[in-house]
């Protein structure tokens, strides 16, 4: 191994003892929590080993927690509706999106950047202040409301809060930007010969668009889709404040069992079975990149 | 501007009609007609920023004229969008699409145009024979040669068997040596389907071998449309007579002797005649273009003559010995710079030459061109 080596060696051992530190660790901390039982305790679970002095000596760990989650159906239909609430959310964030990455990649430099601009600046709020402006316009006595009343359009206030609608809109406002800019960055390194020859080989604007830069974009397109699902799947914050009591989420679930029940190993269960949720398409989307070099 | 198709009699297959582009401020095209008949192989000619591209893309449509119109078959496809022009264009860059191998890059027209499956298939097997790319068709962009690139983007263009096809640069991104045998693939092909090629090019070597044509574009204006030899025999301007091969330019100014004009030149010290017959003001500046290679070069001159026409003495300043011909400078007596270039054929002896040797220069009357501007 040469000097060269050494150094590459040296430069990835702090990140790595970062991920070991603040990932790994509390990672198998968690997986520890999910096999033990609930103790009134503090922390309030029990040991999954026997210790003899300083080495284990007997391992009492089990997955009952994971049979429980699988026997009660709220578990599950927490998890379905996160998965679909994160799906359907993901997609209105591409519809919405692609025409926005689109209008940016095809703008000349200078408005380019000040779109990009645009795109980025709700970031340097904060999530939640974002979140907490649309229950200023969708309240019974908030903006939108007041408005359409004022006007004369309705006499008792619409029920936007509260409703899938409401929760859709707060997956949009908080992460389209992670959906625009992966696909700007996909839809910008589209050569505009190539969109020209399709017109000039006779597909029309919408066949140019099919055949032509929608697969072209793909890649933009998963990246986009991944990175507002994975965070929409465990969101907390969102329907806690715009969904209905019976909006069930699987973020929700988890801080019920955790704060409310004071039951960690049930909490952490669901969170292991979320984190392999969430490992899946993230594998997908390594192999759809991988095929591509 | 004269053109030969139009004093024939015979309707144009692509005419273009005092088209311009305006691009904000700036003219690209500015008032360019011109007429092209089926089967040709035109050539536009020109530097960069000279308009050429840009009156190839209105012709595909891919730029819409400010004014004027463009007729194909005496139909008018003035604002016809490129998907419906029967038009095909090569690209400068190829704009292969890299998501599809080759045999979906040729077809890729075709489907638009719903062909069935089997003619489609017969028709892009029929294209990579053209091409010579018989066993490439399952090969995507990225797996091939920039040569092999380029043909799929010919067939490609083809395909839909356009009665026009539109080169833009097409061999620019090649080396020497495949350019050369590319040019002559592609006269081959045009030969053999008899398509109208209308190729850009700032090279004029590639447009005087390919061309029937040529049409030279300066500054947003085509400034002459002439078959290759024509455009060397007589350039319209000393912007052209430089741009198609080498020239030597000798300044003169109109004088009156008593009844007869004479051309005298501060470049050669003495009177310049040519064969052409043109009316000349007094006191008007014009230029006479010879060709390096029709310039007389004579060593050991006897004296200086004392009327010299079409004659100047000077000295050896640079000789460059390339095998088969020899470029010489001479620089006159007047520090004018000629450039001459002798063959084998030379009745001197090349190898005998020296820098620095007193020569003298000459020219025939009919060598030479007269040139206004």
């Amino acid at each position: 191994m040469g000097f060269g080596s050494i150094k590459r060696y040296l430069v990835i051992i702090p990140p790595l003892m970062w991920l070991g530190l603040f990932f790994l660790i509390p990672f198998f901390v968690v997986l520890q929590v999910s096999l033990s039982d609930p103790a009134l305790t503090r922390p309030p679970y029990t040991a999954i080993f026997t210790w003899d002095s300083w080495f284990p000596s007997g391992y009492i760990g089990d997955f009952e927690n994971y049979a429980f989650l699988w026997s009660d159906s709220l578990y599950w239909r927490s998890y379905a509706n996160s998965l679909k609430i994160a799906a359907v959310g993901s997609f209105i964030c591409l519809l919405i999106g692609y025409p926005i990455a689109y209008v940016i990649a095809r703008a000349n430099s200078r408005t380019r950047n000040t779109l990009l601009l645009l795109v980025i600046l709700p970031f340097w709020t904060s999530s939640l202040l974002r979140v907490y402006a649309l229950i200023g316009m969708y309240s019974p006595n908030g903006f939108i409301n007041s408005s359409l009343s004022f006007f004369g359009i309705i006499d008792t206030p619409l029920q936007l809060m509260q409703t899938d609608f409401a929760v859709y809109s707060g997956i949009v406002i908080t992460y389209l930007p992670l959906m625009i800019l992966p696909l700007y960055s996909a839809l910008e390194k589209l050569n505009d010969d190539l969109i020209e020859a399709s017109s000039d080989l006779g597909a029309y604007p919408l066949a140019t668009f099919w055949r032509v830069t929608l697969p072209l974009s793909i890649s933009g397109i998963i990246a986009g889709s991944l990175l507002v699902f994975i965070p929409s799947v465990g969101e907390f914050v969102i329907p806690a404040l715009l969904g209905g009591p019976d909006q069930l989420m699987i973020g929700k679930t988890l801080w019920t069992e955790f704060f409310n029940n004071r039951d960690w190993p049930v909490a952490s269960s669901v969170a292991m079975i979320m984190l392999a949720f969430l490992v899946i398409p993230m594998m997908f989307l390594r192999n759809t990149q991988g095929l591509k070099e | 501007m004269a053109d030969r198709a139009t004093d024939k009699g015979q309707k144009p297959f692509l005419r273009i009609h005092n088209i311009s582009k305006h691009f904000a401020e700036v003219r690209a095209v500015d008032e360019v007609s011109l007429d092209i008949q089926q089967g040709e192989f035109f050539c536009l000619l020109g530097g960069s920023g000279s308009g050429k591209s840009t009156l190839l893309r209105m012709i595909a449509g891919l730029e819409t004229a400010t004014s004027g119109h463009i007729e194909i078959e005496g139909q008018d496809v003035t604002n016809v969008p490129p998907w419906s022009r029967p038009v095909n264009m090569m690209f400068q860059s190829y704009a292969l699409f890299p998501h599809m191998n080759v045999e979906k890059n040729i077809a890729y027209g075709l489907k638009q145009d719903n062909w069935p499956k089997e003619e489609m298939d017969a028709r892009v097997q029929e294209l990579l024979d053209l091409v010579q790319l018989g066993e490439y068709g399952k090969r995507k962009p990225n797996q091939l040669s920039g040569g092999q690139r380029q043909r799929v983007a010919l067939a490609r263009a083809l395909a839909r068997k356009p009665k026009v096809l539109l080169l833009d640069e097409p061999l620019s991104a090649l080396d020497k040596k495949l350019r050369e045998e590319t040019q002559r693939q592609l006269v081959a092909i045009q030969k053999e389907i008899g398509t109208t090629f209308i190729m850009v090019t700032h090279d004029q070597e590639e447009a005087m071998s390919i061309a029937t044509r040529i049409g030279v574009m300066d500054r947003a204006k085509l400034i002459q449309v002439e078959a290759p030899r024509e455009m060397y025999e007589r350039p319209a301007n000393k912007m052209i007579a430089g741009f198609i091969g080498q020239v030597n330019l000798f300044e003169g100014k109109v004088s009156r002797k008593g009844n007869t004009q004479i051309i005298t030149s501060v470049d050669t010290g003495g009177t310049l005649e040519v064969s052409e017959k043109i009316a000349l003001a007094d006191g008007q500046v014009i230029w006479v273009a010879v060709r390096p290679e029709r310039i007389l070069l004579k060593t050991k001159p006897k004296g200086r003559a004392a009327k010299a026409i079409n004659k100047a003495n000077g000295k050896l300043t640079d000789i460059m010995y390339l095998g088969g011909i020899t470029h010489i400078q001479v620089t006159l007596d007047s520090e004018h710079p000629v450039r001459i270039t002798i063959s084998e054929h030379w009745d001197g002896d090349e190898a005998k030459l020296k820098l620095g040797d007193a020569v003298e220069i000459s020219f025939e009357k009919r060598a030479a061109r007269l040139l206004v501007s």
